[in-house]
């Protein structure tokens, strides 16, 4: 009981880092019905900018998260400007081409020696040898151990879940949002500046990809290049499964993705099915129920 | 035999005699959207080689039972029959149907859209589609396809087979391009063919499919008097020369009363008329669907 | 190439055209032991087996997502099971001949090759069968990930299957069969067979499908057949691909089921203008070309490490300056190509 507690506890822990991912999938999916193939790799860059900023200009955790948050949001902006609006007219296939060459330049481009080099780097002071920025402080509540990462990444997701419903329910900026999800044309003619309102939810989609590249590094303690490509492919998971193009929908997908998981991996007593299980939940969520748990569906046209 | 055994009995039979001899008849259809009802009740028959006219206001549901017919839609209430085939309504629950455990008794179902197309019933579109992509010749083709069925292997090593099918299809395809007078635009896109080139190909390939009943979305829309003139000449001609029957929405009343024996009135998703032109013409209820009540 | 499309009346006769495809055959053997393997270096005689064999991953890959218009983001799975099922096969073949003397012989390994290229086609059709039927339903970007997401299940259990195929280390000791002759025999089987695919009934359903699902309905074309027979057909000659491939390096690990793999062959498919058959085949020979001159000559060894960024570069580029690829779907920039293919060209335009 006790290793099923803990293993839900570890589950709920990676499931917020998918949760804050898989927000920024959902809410660039909301405006502009685009896959954001390059969001799982605008967090590791997100881990990277945090490293720097912690090592080579000895900021504090709060000072290096918002560096990062402001570098991965313009740089979702400019990947949004140069990339993706050029082809907003065209095939969706296009866009989703576009997205997915985004996100090999984002993982290649990383691994060139003149960016971030092919190898892990671990997330720790040079100096004191210690996590970077959140000690590893180990909590035990009956049995049950949590460390300080974990509960700052749950405290993190709460953080922004309360945010994210306040600026988008009571926000003029929120109402903007919610009304291109809905109607782009229309929200034009209204007098919406659509562009801006889209440049804005790429921003903020990739500052809180920012969030979760840095507290997933303080949990685990390396960082390489390649480090977005499966929890970006996982929060996207958990964007479908919970309904894409609902932010509480992303926090319970992501949450319950995490969890399965750990306990499959438990089960199985080693890593390999793990990735299958989440491509496995995605196709049935997909065959089951396309819209996820809180989406909802449109009406095919005749 | 129990009473109800015997109303069962004598409803089966009296449904398949119904269903013997009528060519196409709608009985009793409704949709309901979400608690809006799209289409109230209609019910209509069509005999061969009619040519009927469905008319009314915008949003009174023409389309919407175009959808029906073609399967795109199930009904709420109510059959579809064609040709003796029941193609939407009521299907009773087998036994080991494993649904049946979840849905007792009857439910609505209708059969797909291709086997509708299968069964003889085509249609055009509001907003034409067309496959933009291939030529004209090759979206007459498209449609031919489940006359002259080609297999995959076939298809592959070029069998005989496959040459005797193609060059079928291929001499139905210029019969009709020629009919439409579409010859001319053979190898164009279809993407680039006027307006009204594009109308008339959506006709020839729905006639590809050697349809029994044509169903026609406002075939003349966005032409000139002269244009939709020399068009309903042709719809004229389509029908005596493949014996089909018609089914035609269209907007303008003039074409309409100018060509069709027969005149459906819908309004609000009913039917509030059904006669001769003239007829439908003075009648009152029509009058005020189109015009409104004087206050 | 039969001028089946543009005279359909007539169908040639069919020993007429056995003996021409035999005379080729014979051909394509003379051409790889008197030219091929003798005069080519062996680096440049292994780049031009690796365009045939990314021709035929390309041109089968564009059936699904460019004559089709669905968007398959796990091909490189399907050649993975392939030659996985062949590369096990050829290795318990390999056990077995060491144990009896005198068994030895290119003639057996031949032997094994080709029953492996069967089962290699019935097993990647299998598998396309079972992908294509559960995302029938999906369309466009959830087609794209629920098929990416088959291709790492596909990796992850070939991961965990240690006896035959090795586990996450993958197989090893597969002998090498494939040469010029075997590779573009195939290459060029498939390609043709594809192209009469696609200038057909059923390839007409394809593009049908691609264009319009509403209308092709309308007009009774059966959708959900034709996404599927895109599918396995397909999945069945990437099989082959990987037969071929199998038999080149020796072996195949996991990680080639995966998400970059398939990459990798859509961005041949998109280069070459998707929907266009030539284009795919000219896509995989640019691209496979690319990467041997970037990898193979010294004088660029300083900017080998950039080779992996020229994939994504030249992906955004082509979506941004020239979405139809380099020849568009149509096949109707033939003219500027040469003149020479105009015959071509009025074939593909019907």
């Amino acid at each position: 009981m006790q290793v099923f507690l803990q293993q839900i506890i570890n589950g709920l822990g990676l499931g917020s880092i998918y949760a804050l991912i898989a927000v920024g999938y959902t809410l660039v999916y909301g405006v502009l019905r685009l896959i954001n193939f390059a969001h799982g790799d605008v967090f590791m860059v997100g881990a990277f900018l945090g490293l720097f900023a912690g090592v080579s200009l000895h900021q504090s955790l709060w000072v290096s998260l918002l560096f990062s948050m402001a570098g991965c949001a313009l740089l979702g902006i400019l990947i949004e400007r140069l990339a993706y609006r050029p082809l907003r007219k065209a095939p969706r296939m296009a866009a989703l081409i576009t997205a997915i060459g985004v996100s090999l330049l984002l993982e290649n481009g990383g691994q060139l020696p003149e960016v971030f080099g092919p190898n892990p780097q671990s997330y720790t002071n040079p100096k004191t040898d210690l996590p970077l920025f959140i000690p590893e402080h180990v909590y035990r509540v009956g049995g049950v151990s949590i460390d300080l990462p974990t509960i700052c990444i749950w405290i993190a997701t709460a953080i922004i879940f309360v945010g994210l419903r306040i600026l988008v329910t009571k926000t003029k900026i929120g109402k903007a949002m919610r009304a291109v999800q809905h109607d782009q044309e229309s929200a034009a003619l209204m007098g919406i500046d659509v562009n801006g309102i889209i440049l804005f939810t790429f921003g903020l989609g990739s500052a809180l990809a920012a969030v979760a590249g840095v507290l997933f590094a303080s949990e685990y303690g390396q960082i390489d290049p390649l480090m977005g490509l499966m929890p970006g492919l996982k929060a996207f998971i958990a964007a479908v499964l919970g309904g894409i193009g609902s932010v509480p929908g992303a926090i319970i997908g992501g949450l319950l993705l995490g969890v399965v998981e750990t306990l499959v991996a438990q089960f199985q007593g080693g890593a390999t099915y793990r990735d299958g299980i989440a491509f496995l939940i995605l196709i049935l969520v997909l065959l089951w129920k396309p819209t996820g748990l809180l989406g909802t569906g449109a009406v095919e046209k005749v | 035999m129990t009473l109800a055994q015997t109303q069962q009995l004598s409803a089966d039979l009296a449904g398949a005699v119904d269903g013997g001899d009528v060519f196409f008849a709608m009985e009793n259809c409704s949709v309901v959207f979400g608690g809006l009802t799209a289409v109230s009740k209609v019910s209509f028959k069509l005999g061969r080689r009619d040519l009927v006219g469905l008319i009314g206001p915008n949003g009174a549901g023409k389309t919407t039972i175009f959808n029906l017919i073609t399967g795109v839609y199930v009904p709420t209430t109510g059959r579809i029959l064609f040709n003796g085939n029941q193609i939407a309504g009521p299907v009773n629950q087998e036994r080991g149907d494993a649904k049946r455990f979840f849905r007792k008794g009857s439910r609505m179902t209708s059969w797909g859209r291709r086997d509708i197309a299968r069964a003889g019933i085509c249609r055009t579109f509001q907003n034409i589609r067309l496959f933009h992509g291939l030529s004209v010749l090759q979206n007459v083709l498209v449609a031919s396809h489940s006359r002259y069925r080609q297999s995959i292997g076939g298809a592959m090593l070029r069998s005989a087979r496959y040459y005797e099918a193609e060059s079928g299809a291929r001499e139905q395809a210029h019969a009709l391009l020629a009919a439409l007078k579409l010859l001319d635009y053979e190898h164009f896109l279809a993407h680039n063919l006027p307006y009204g080139a594009q109308r008339r190909l959506e006709i020839a390939r729905a006639l590809a499919t050697r349809p029994q009943l044509l169903l026609l979305d406002e075939p003349a829309a966005g032409m000139n008097p002269q244009e939709s003139a020399e068009l309903m000449e042709m719809i004229r001609w389509v029908r005596e020369n493949y014996g089909l029957t018609i089914l035609l929405i269209e907007h303008d009343m003039k074409v309409v009363m100018g060509m069709c024996e027969r005149i459906l009135v819908l309004d609000n998703g009913c039917v509030i008329a059904d006669g001769a032109p003239a007829e439908v013409r003075s009648d009152p209820r029509v009058v005020t669907a189109y015009l409104g009540t004087e206050e | 190439m039969p001028s089946g499309s543009d005279s359909p009346a007539r169908s040639p006769r069919w020993i007429a055209r056995a003996a021409l495809y035999l005379f080729c055959v014979a051909a394509l053997f003379a051409l790889d032991q008197f030219v091929m393997a003798p005069l080519l270096l062996p680096y440049v005689y292994a780049t031009i087996i690796r365009i045939g064999i990314y021709a035929i991953l390309a041109a089968s890959l564009n059936l699904v997502n460019g004559v089709t218009g669905q968007f398959s983001l796990g091909h490189a799975a399907f050649m993975a099971i392939g030659a996985y099922v062949a590369g096990a096969m050829s290795v318990a073949a390999s056990g077995l001949v060491q144990n009896h003397p005198g068994w030895e012989g290119s003639a057996i390994q031949a032997g094994v090759f080709l029953a492996g290229c069967v089962a290699a086609v019935i097993v990647a059709s299998l598998a396309g069968l079972t992908v294509g039927l559960p995302t029938l339903r999906l369309r466009g970007d959830y087609l794209a990930i629920a098929t990416l997401g088959f291709g790492e299940i596909t990796r992850v259990i070939f991961q965990g299957w240690d006896h035959p195929f090795g586990g996450a280390t993958g197989l090893s000791g597969v002998p090498t069969v494939t040469s010029f002759f075997w590779t573009y025999l195939f290459a060029g089987t498939a390609i043709l067979l594809l192209r009469n695919l696609q200038w057909s009934g059923p390839g007409r359903d394809f593009m049908a499908v691609r264009e319009d699902e509403i209308a092709a309905a309308a007009v009774g074309v059966d959708v959900v057949r034709a996404k599927v027979v895109a599918f396995i057909v397909a999945a069945g000659f990437a099989g082959i691909a990987g037969v071929l491939l199998v038999h080149q390096n020796n072996g195949i690990d996991p990680q080639q089921a995966g998400f970059l793999n398939s990459i990798e062959i859509v961005v041949m498919v998109v280069l070459g203008g998707m929907g266009s058959l030539t284009g795919s085949i000219l896509g995989a020979a640019l691209l496979v070309i690319l990467r041997a001159v970037v990898e193979g000559a010294p004088a660029l060894s300083d900017y080998a490490r950039y080779e992996n960024v020229i994939y994504p570069v030249l992906l955004i580029g082509l979506m941004l300056v020239r979405r139809e690829g380099l020849l568009g779907y149509k096949e109707l920039s033939w003219k500027t190509v040469t003149p020479l293919f105009t015959r071509w060209r009025k074939l593909e335009k019907l």
